[in-house]
């Protein structure tokens, strides 16, 4: 039996009558990279902000090491689960090294400046995110992908036990993406990392998740296994696709091919 | 490899100008990027400190020159020795000083200078934060519709209550700036808008909404004044002239405690300034933060135009500038805004009050020079951004 990491119970969102997370539970573990998918527009993003605290639930729970998340404080929350973020806009002139730096406010004290360890850290994570080479750009001249990996080079920097990737690679190509989930696949592995990732390709999610959960209109529709979920009539439920799900040994890993041209 | 002591060069290490000079220079010396970036956080406090102390310096001399100005010249040592003289409260400074020249400088030109160079410093510092919590580098305290409550509160009190306008046109100026503030929050913080917190869209979509009710019933109390519009047109136009002591006093303790509120949270802003879903990841408490910051900035501003009139492209010229030269860091750039504001300032009222044939109102001098460089600067930066 694997530890729990989070555990989310009953929790429901939504702003004014409009009802975006209904009732939702579902059991996190530590060291599981998580894949959330679901159509657009189902929740995904908002059940990553309710888990950050950005956003209040409106009913419900959710735990992090059995302790309510708003009970705890934001800063100490900063230090145990960090949020990378899909559009990202900085319009003031920071250096990427700024930029990353930011990851470790919540370990400096207010007035001091960035320690030995502070330095160590994000060296290394520039290092491994491959930003170091243009550490010293300002932000604001970079190209969507190098950004995308600047914020995510931050996240790695906050050294949480949870990470949330919300569409982290959607602006990058595809060596940059297999880097860059390749970083977070051993982190998972190695230091026992939680990640919660959102996804939109589902073959994709297939190949680096152990769990998947899927989403719909605010709803958990399914979650287990990945190779459970990667199944023909669940797809259809739940995405209103037909397709024909292969074992590809490359990967060890189920694969969808979805059918076109039907509409 | 570390970098050597001497590495002048890297105070320049923002400037556009210089960026492609000196990375070819760390290129042939074999200097890494991440020993840059190590010197420049280590060396950053000193720089802080020695920036900071250039500036003060430079606003002293400029105080000091500027009493020393005007219809009646009196040398530059004299000026400082009445200074030293009065603080000190002793004569012996005062021996060769003419009671005329004491007057003038202690009683008529100091508080005018002091008020000018404090108001200027509070509408860059509150500027600064205000474009970095609504997150665009051309808001100002006009964005919220700050300043056009403060005129609005100011022209009522003339209108209504024509002699006693000494107390009573701060005192309505800031209740039309406080009020204006809490409708501007109550009106973006509403369901519709943003549940969670005030969006910068929402904010500055409501002070446009705001200001321009307001503008409508400042043009509405013109139309019934008959014989005070003159009153209100000169005192929206700004201006310093005739300040006392207690308006040096009341504007000071305002902008110098806003300054330590709003340096403390100097970092949270840096975060803030990335968005608020960035912020909230990394442990601010954004609504909290943003709230604390606004309340403070804008009554900052509402001292400032209760005291001072309107005057514009203080609040969104010097922070602009001041960015292209220190970073965007707000622990480096509020001090810097602090003090270059009240350079400006002082520098612009002492061109219209002793260098110019005739008085002009600072706050036409000021949008009247500080817009077309606005333009100047926006222009290239637009070049530069398609390059």
């Amino acid at each position: 039996m694997i530890e729990s990491c989070l555990n989310i119970s009953n929790a429901s969102f939504s702003y004014g009558d409009k009802t975006v997370i209904s009732k939702v539970s579902q059991a996190i573990g530590k060291g599981v990279l998580y894949g959330i998918l679901g159509p657009n527009g189902c929740g995904k993003t908002t059940l990553l902000d309710l888990i950050v605290g950005h956003k209040k639930l409106s009913a419900g729970l959710i735990d992090y090491m059995g302790k309510p998340i708003r009970k705890i404080s934001k800063p100490e929350l900063a230090r145990h689960v960090a949020l990378v973020s899909q559009n990202f806009y900085i319009n003031f002139p920071y250096t990427v090294m700024d930029v990353v730096m930011m990851g470790r406010y919540p370990y400096i004290p207010r007035f001091a400046a960035p320690s030995e360890t502070d330095f160590k850290v994000v060296e290394k994570v520039m290092e491994i995110t491959e930003v170091a080479r243009f550490q010293n750009h300002l932000v604001t001249e970079l190209s969507g992908g190098e950004r995308q990996r600047t914020v995510f080079a931050r996240a790695l920097a906050q050294d949480t036990d949870v990470l949330l990737l919300d569409e982290a690679t959607s602006n990058l190509d595809i060596s940059h993406t297999i880097t860059l989930l390749d970083i977070v696949k051993r982190r998972v592995r190695k230091n026992g990392l939680t990640v919660i990732s959102v996804f939109q390709d589902i073959n994709l999610a297939a190949v680096y998740c152990d769990e998947m959960i899927f989403m719909k209109n605010g709803k958990i529709a399914a979650s287990g296994q990945t190779d459970e979920m990667m199944d023909e009539s669940l797809l259809e439920e739940v995405f209103h696709v037909q397709s024909e799900i292969r074992f590809e040994p490359g990967y060890q890993a189920r694969q969808a091919i979805f059918k076109t041209g039907t509409h | 490899m570390r970098p050597s002591k001497n590495g002048c060069f890297l105070i320049l290490t923002r400037n556009p100008l210089f960026t492609k000079v000196y990375r070819k220079l760390f290129d042939l010396l074999n200097i890494s990027d991440m020993a840059i970036n190590r010197y420049n956080h280590q060396i950053a406090r000193s720089r802080i400190i020695t920036e900071n102390m250039v500036l003060v310096i430079i606003l002293f001399i400029l105080v000091t020159i500027s009493a020393g100005l005007g219809y009646l010249r009196i040398p530059f040592m004299d000026v400082l020795q009445i200074v030293t003289g009065t603080l000190l409260n002793s004569s012996d400074f005062l021996r060769h000083i003419d009671e005329i020249s004491k007057t003038v400088v202690t009683d008529v030109r100091l508080p005018r200078i002091l008020s000018a160079a404090v108001v200027g410093a509070g509408l860059a510092l509150s500027g600064a934060v205000y474009q970095g919590i609504l997150l665009n580098p051309l808001a100002d305290p006009f964005t919220l519709g700050i300043s056009a409550g403060a005129a609005f509160g100011a022209s009522v009190a003339i209108l209504f209550f024509p002699f006693f306008n000494i107390y009573v046109l701060p005192a309505f100026a800031f209740a039309g700036a406080a009020l204006t503030l809490f409708s501007v929050i109550f009106l973006s913080s509403g369901r519709t808008f943003a549940r969670d917190g005030l969006s910068s869209n929402s904010l500055i979509l409501s002070g446009i909404i705001v200001s321009s009710i307001l503008s409508a019933g400042i043009s509405f109390l013109k139309y019934v004044a008959d014989e005070q519009v003159s009153v209100i047109i000169f005192w929206l136009m700004g201006s310093f002239a005739s300040k006392t002591w207690l308006d040096v006093g009341i504007v000071s303790l305002v902008v110098f405690t806003g300054f330590l509120i709003i340096y403390y949270f100097a970092r949270d802003l840096n975060v803030i300034s990335l968005g608020d879903r960035m912020a909230a990841t990394l442990g601010v408490d954004t609504k909290k933060v943003t709230l604390c910051l606004l309340l403070t900035a804008s009554f900052v501003t509402a001292v400032c135009v209760s005291v001072s009139g309107i005057i514009g492209f203080v609040g969104l010229l010097v922070p602009h500038m001041m960015r292209s030269y220190s970073g965007p860091d707000n622990r480096r750039l509020l001090p810097v805004c602090f003090l270059a504001g009240a350079i400006l300032m002082l520098s612009a009222d002492t061109v219209t009050r002793a260098l110019l044939p005739v008085e002009i109102p600072i706050g036409v001098l000021t949008a009247l020079i500080g817009g077309p460089v606005f333009c100047w600067i926006f222009r290239k930066n637009q070049i530069r951004a398609r390059a």
